[in-house]
């Protein structure tokens, strides 16, 4: 089963009720009997619901049962189905102590850190909690407002189950605070269809990327499709791509552990390149900043663009934005002849525990059967329904989707994925391996540097003194040690 | 032989000369009748407003003296925030610059268009109600909503420019909100769509209370239409000006709504103002110190404005 991005929520026209002719006193009743409905659902809600507000210790007196909080990112009711019909249901119908695990939802990543810590500084917050990756826990380990969960770790021997390149990074300061839920790479999409039709090839280096750039715009076509105007962090995935393309993963980790200055002339290269591909107008026509999110993914899907950077986590909407274009999946391109091949791979996604929840070992399990379930059958489902948001970093292999439930070169994708991440070839990407303001600021100032009103070496001065107090205040995540030789 | 004794005491010496009784009544310092009352009634507005404004602000300015991302301990840096912001944030500075040109259109545009229209308007007898409902309906819609609507029109793939490009002018085809030099501008002129219908019925109001024998008089004695507008016009309406003027530099130095809703204040920061850049301190950075020093720094410069009106007044220009 696909994720269904745009499933109708409304009720056809014709099943609308209101339609029908209604008199002044039908109308005046309804109205009078919708307040007391809307009266009496608020105080309903206010005791079954009420725990977007209230802290975990108070809401136990509230229920008669216990009620776990869990705080999610994603809005789209098809996904909380899944996770309640995978995980949820399955977790209740095992725990009869539990009678319900409520959803509160933020509204989207920045939304989600932002609302966690507001939540957590009141003294409330759910027990259970997404965050956006490893890079983003620090403020909640630092104000123990997040549980140390070394012994979860132990218990369900997750260092050994899930993918150290996964695991890694979530170390801080020799403690675990989060556990992976996610993993993703990024990748060249491409219009398998529209490339046979010109007898392109897909592009492996960086003179491969300008001469099929210059060939893709001589037909009237956009060459990549790019879209950040409501998702202003998505630029990340141009420097994330730039560096590692240009330093390979053991010099871009000599960079993120601060043995390698962000001034470096390799650096400067990464971003000399990727200024170029931008004046080219390869990305988006230098149009990014000013198309959203679905638009780039839109141009794609309508064979406007020949191709589009993109993580594992744009499964998620194949089904809504291009059912029709045969696309294909390859390996970003390297940029540096002299470095080893590697795929940007981190954690997208961590599962966080409250640490004032009162029940820390349903918490705990609840976590567990979703960051590492012992079913394959279980993980397989998570990972398909749930592209982006819920890939269980353990091994699923290809053989565990049944038949037709992913999008196409799904499970070949995330086969890949593992195979890197077992060998340790992978490179690193922003989100889970950058310091917290080192990677706000760059990608806050890459649009600034690309249109040329920060000049590449100011850009890359200004990384260095953020990296530097991210440095100084202990900021930097753990960067899990490549396995390859350049 | 009448006896004369002089008080010492200035308060005598004033109640003897009359000095008291020709105060204004609201400058009265002794215990007026229903004073007490009076304080009372207001004691809850008062209470609300220290909690929900005051403490706030307080809390704010506090902050703005820490380091804290928004959860855990925060440590005391004293004035080094705003030593940063002043001195190493090109940004911050962009958007002060963004602030007093968006304040600088924004007292001229909308207020030229809306004092226009409204002169306009007023000499309209039959169906003035029907203009003034037109004009005003944008300000009654959602900012979120004109902003985005604004944004699609302007949308480099879908919006105004395709259609440009489809009839042959591409020539016309901006970067809308692409290209630094304008993206600034082209929120601005979104917001005066939706704000100038405001200020035309205000300046409608102010336009009704002047006296219509001033005009036919000025009239009888042949002004012209401009010495009229410059004597006539300009001096009555000046309280609604200065009104509007006040009103207009207070949210221009606080504009985050449509910057926000159309570019977040891109692209490369052209478009940030001091309320965005605050924004994305608290939630991208999660710098609340930071952030709260720019709140306060706002407020700094607000006040000067503030400080500059209340002047004025004391001065004794009604306004």
């Amino acid at each position: 089963m696909h994720i269904q991005e745009n499933e109708p929520i409304l009720p056809s026209p014709d099943s609308n009720p209101w339609r029908k002719m209604v008199t002044r006193r039908q109308l005046l009743s309804g109205a009078g009997k919708g307040a007391l409905a809307l009266g009496a659902a608020g105080a309903l809600g206010g005791l079954v619901n009420s725990s977007a507000s209230a802290s975990p210790a108070r809401r136990t007196a509230a229920a008669s049962g216990i009620t776990l909080d869990f705080g999610v990112e994603y809005t789209l009711l098809a996904n909380q189905q899944s996770v309640k019909n995978i995980i949820i249901d399955p977790f209740i119908k095992a725990h009869p102590e539990v009678t319900a695990v409520n959803y509160t939802v933020f509204n989207g990543a920045s939304a989600l850190d932002s609302g966690l810590k507001l939540d957590f500084a009141s003294g409330t917050g759910p027990d259970i909690f997404d965050e956006n990756g490893p890079s983003y826990m620090p403020p909640f380990a630092t104000s123990h407002t997040a549980m140390q969960l070394d012994g979860f770790y132990a218990k369900y021997n997750l260092v050994k189950r899930m993918f150290p390149w996964t695991v890694e990074p979530n170390l801080f300061k020799g403690h675990y605070y989060a556990v992976p839920c996610e993993y993703e790479g990024l990748h060249l999409w491409y219009n398998v269809d529209m490339f046979k039709k010109y007898g392109w090839t897909v592009p492996t280096n960086y003179d491969d990327i300008l001469a099929l750039g210059k060939e893709i715009q001589s037909k009237g076509l956009m060459v990549f499709a790019a879209g950040f105007s409501d998702c202003l962090a998505c630029w990340e995935w141009y420097h994330t791509w730039a560096l590692n393309a240009q330093l390979g993963a053991k010099g871009l980790r000599e960079v993120l552990v601060g043995e390698r200055p962000w001034t470096d002339p390799t650096v400067v290269t990464a971003m000399e390149n990727l200024k170029q591909l931008w004046d080219l107008g390869f990305i988006a026509n230098k149009d990014a900043s000013a198309i959203t999110y679905n638009e780039h993914w839109t141009l794609f899907g309508e064979g406007k663009a020949a191709m589009v950077m993109e993580g594992t986590w744009g499964f998620g909407g194949v089904s809504s934005f291009f059912p029709k274009i045969n696309y294909g999946i390859a390996q970003l391109p390297m940029w540096n002849p002299l470095v080893e091949t590697v795929t940007p791979i981190g954690v997208g996604e961590v599962l966080g525990i409250h640490a004032t929840t009162k029940y820390p070992a349903l918490c705990e399990e609840l976590v567990a059967s979703i960051a590492a379930p012992t079913s394959a059958t279980v993980a397989a489902s998570l990972a398909a329904e749930l592209a982006g948001i819920y890939v269980p970093c353990v091994p699923i292999s290809t053989s565990a989707f049944a038949p037709g439930s992913t999008p196409k070169l799904f499970p070949q994708t995330l086969a890949t994925l593992q195979k890197a991440m077992a060998a340790g070839k992978c490179g690193y990407v922003s989100w889970c391996s950058w310091p917290f303001a080192t990677e706000a600021y760059m990608y806050d100032n890459l649009s600034s540097m690309l249109l040329g009103t920060v000049s590449i070496a100011d850009y890359l001065k200004g990384t260095q003194a953020v990296f530097n107090k991210d440095k100084a205040a202990g900021n930097l995540p753990t960067v899990p040690v490549p396995n390859v030789t350049a | 032989m009448a006896i004369v004794t002089v008080s010492r005491r200035p308060a005598d010496a004033r109640e003897a000369s009359g000095a008291l009784r020709s105060r204004p009544p609201g400058r009265h310092r002794g215990r007026a009748p229903g004073r007490r009352s009076g304080w009372l009634f207001i004691v809850p507005a008062l209470a609300i407003n220290l909690l929900v404004v005051g403490i706030p602000s307080i809390a704010s300015f506090v902050l703005s003296l820490f380091n804290w991302n928004g959860i855990g301990v925060a440590h005391f840096i004293g004035l080094q925030n705003f030593r940063v912001l002043f001195t190493q944030d090109p940004v911050f500075v962009g958007a002060i610059v963004h602030v007093l040109k968006w304040t600088a259109v924004f007292l001229t545009v909308p207020v030229g268009l809306g004092l226009g229209a409204a002169m306009l308007i007023t000499r309209i007898n039959r169906f003035q109600i029907v203009y003034r409902t037109i004009l005003y309906l944008p300000v009654t819609v959602a900012s979120v909503v004109v902003g985005g609507t604004w944004a699609w029109l302007m949308d480099p793939i879908a919006g105004v420019n395709s259609v440009l490009q489809a009839h042959g002018l591409g020539f016309m085809a901006l970067g809308w909100l692409t290209d630094p030099n304008i993206a600034l501008y082209s929120v601005m002129f979104a917001n005066v769509w939706a704000w100038w219908g405001f200020l035309c019925i205000l300046f409608l109001t102010g336009l009704g209370q002047i006296d219509q024998g001033l005009y036919e008089a000025a009239r009888v004695d042949g002004a012209s239409p401009w010495t009229v507008f410059r004597r006539i016009t300009v001096p009555l309406l000046r309280p609604t000006l200065v009104f509007v003027g006040l009103l207009t530099t207070l949210w221009s130095f606080t504009t985050f709504d449509y910057p926000y809703i159309m570019t977040q204040g891109g692209p490369a920061h052209a478009s940030d103002t001091l309320a965005t850049w605050m924004y994305f301190n608290l939630i991208n950075y999660s710098s609340a110190g930071y952030a709260s020093a720019i709140a306060v720094s706002t407020t700094g410069f607000l006040l000067v404005v503030i400080a500059a009106y209340v002047y004025t007044r004391l001065r004794g220009w009604e306004v």
